[in-house]
């Protein structure tokens, strides 16, 4: 783009451009009636209200981003029962991060004070849940965890149970007996001191479920099912 | 105190006063000066492009300037200071760049004087003279119109959408010779009828008053360089875009 001098003043000259527009730029001792092939174009001062509407804008877009950003990290998209002898709940959201946890008895609430578990990765969570119960004498070597869906609306997937026992036996040595749904032999068989003074997990607080726990053990794997969700309520 | 009152009423003055401004930039230069060699670590030549960038600088502030904002000379001391340093920062890319007139190691003349110059200077300052006396002669019709050429840079429309409507506006006087004749005798711009036939937007036409009337000024006869470097790009549209 070539620039015809039209006018010259101190701190600026009259420029005209090929497409027929006149401009202020500066004045780098021109003279009239030259041509330019570069120029350092004025600037006109912008209206009030103008100058903010960029900066506003962008913070407005920003703060939509974190905020559905913040809200898809919120919801929960499931939960998961860790039951040993701490019996607790852990909220997950989309991204298995954890986002809530609440111990369903004493032992679980004690377990989770000693605990940072806020969006950290379920599986780390798990893991470090484990290593606490073992330190604290709630766990031993050979007992039995039990991973169970929470009770949500959204459930987890049996995929995703088992995915996450699958790992949490590799990342404990497969020191523990890791299940995803509770034994059909009644407890009995477990004689170690952290079982027998931790409920089994089907036999839940829950006074009213008792009786159907009785009639059901010796059902089919459906009538299982349906028990654990009984049980966790 | 005074002193600062007073220069923020000139400051006013010249934002609505072509000769106000220049005299305020005259008065400051020494202001301007210091402001330059703060930010370059020595003292600035008349030929420093810094310099000339600190004066429009200034002038950009004296433009914005707003009473009751604080201090005017506060104001322009940083808009200097964020011009050069974006100057320096355009500048930077061409770091690595031989200039022509950088001494030579083994030699006293410059890289300039050994390079052929295939320019004829001659008939670069003949076509500058005419150019200018033309512009001079466009200046003076123009300022008979009641209108300079600062206030019409600041007239002439930014977007393209505009300046189409703006050249719409131009093709159609310049194709009516009755109504061009008119418009140069009443110096005044028949809106509505443009308006009529075109279907232009009013608006658009009223905000721009000013430019229109310089653009249609440099197609009047007379004006033969300034209408050729309008169509410098394209040669064979002059006819086509009129």
């Amino acid at each position: 783009m070539k620039y015809l001098v039209m006018e010259c003043h101190p701190a600026y000259a009259v420029v005209l451009d090929e497409k027929g527009s006149f401009h202020k730029v500066a004045n780098q001792n021109f003279q009239v009636g030259q041509l330019l092939d570069h120029v350092v174009l004025y600037q006109p001062p912008r209206p009030f209200l103008v100058s903010f509407i960029r900066p506003f804008t962008i913070a407005a877009c920003v703060l939509l981003v974190l905020g559905l950003f913040a809200q898809y990290l919120l919801t929960p998209a499931g939960s998961v029962r860790l039951s040993v002898n701490p019996d607790l709940v852990l909220t997950v959201n989309r991204l298995d991060m954890v986002i809530d946890a609440s111990g369903l008895n004493t032992d679980g609430v004690r377990l989770l004070d000693n605990c940072h578990y806020r969006f950290r990765n379920i599986h780390k969570v798990l893991v470090h849940l484990t290593q606490q119960a073992e330190a604290m004498d709630l766990l031993s070597q050979g007992d039995t965890i039990l991973l169970l869906p929470g009770a949500d609306a959204i459930k987890l997937s049996d995929t995703e149970l088992l995915n996450w026992a699958a790992e949490l036996d590799v990342d404990t040595n497969s020191r523990f007996c890791i299940l995803t749904q509770p034994q059909s032999v009644p407890s009995a068989d477990q004689t170690d001191p952290a079982d027998t003074s931790a409920p089994h997990p089907t036999e839940s607080d829950d006074d009213e479920d008792d009786d159907d726990e009785e009639d059901d053990e010796d059902d089919d794997d459906e009538d299982e099912d349906n028990d654990e969700k009984k049980g966790v309520k | 105190m005074e002193d600062q009152h007073s220069l923020e009423l000139w400051v006013l003055e010249a934002q609505t006063s072509t000769y106000a401004a220049d005299a305020l930039v005259e008065q400051y230069l020494p202001f301007i000066r210091s402001q330059t060699a703060k930010f370059l670590k020595r003292k600035p030549d008349s030929s420093d492009d810094e310099l000339s960038i600190a004066m429009l600088a200034f002038y950009e502030a004296a433009m914005a300037y707003k009473q009751g904002r604080g201090a005017f000379l506060r104001l322009a001391a940083a808009a200097i200071r964020n011009r050069l340093v974006d100057h320096h920062r355009r500048e930077r890319r061409h770091k690595g760049l031989l200039s022509y007139h950088a001494p030579q190691l083994d030699r006293e003349e410059p890289l300039l004087d050994l390079v052929a110059d295939e320019t004829d200077h001659t008939q670069e300052l003949v076509m500058r003279e005419a150019a200018r006396t033309e512009i001079g002669e466009y200046t003076q019709q123009l300022q008979e119109l009641g209108l300079e050429l600062a206030d019409i840079a600041d007239n002439c429309p930014r977007q393209e959408r505009t300046m189409k409507t703006c050249m719409a506006a131009v093709r159609y006087i310049t194709g009516q010779p009755a109504l061009f004749q008119q418009l140069l005798r009443d110096k005044k711009m028949p809106l509505n009828q443009i308006c009529r036939d075109t279907g232009l937007e009013r608006k658009t036409l009223e905000r721009h008053r000013k430019y229109l009337m310089a653009a249609l000024l440099a197609f009047t006869n007379g004006f033969e360089i300034i209408r050729g470097h309008i169509h410098q790009l394209h040669p064979g549209k002059e006819e086509a875009s009129l």
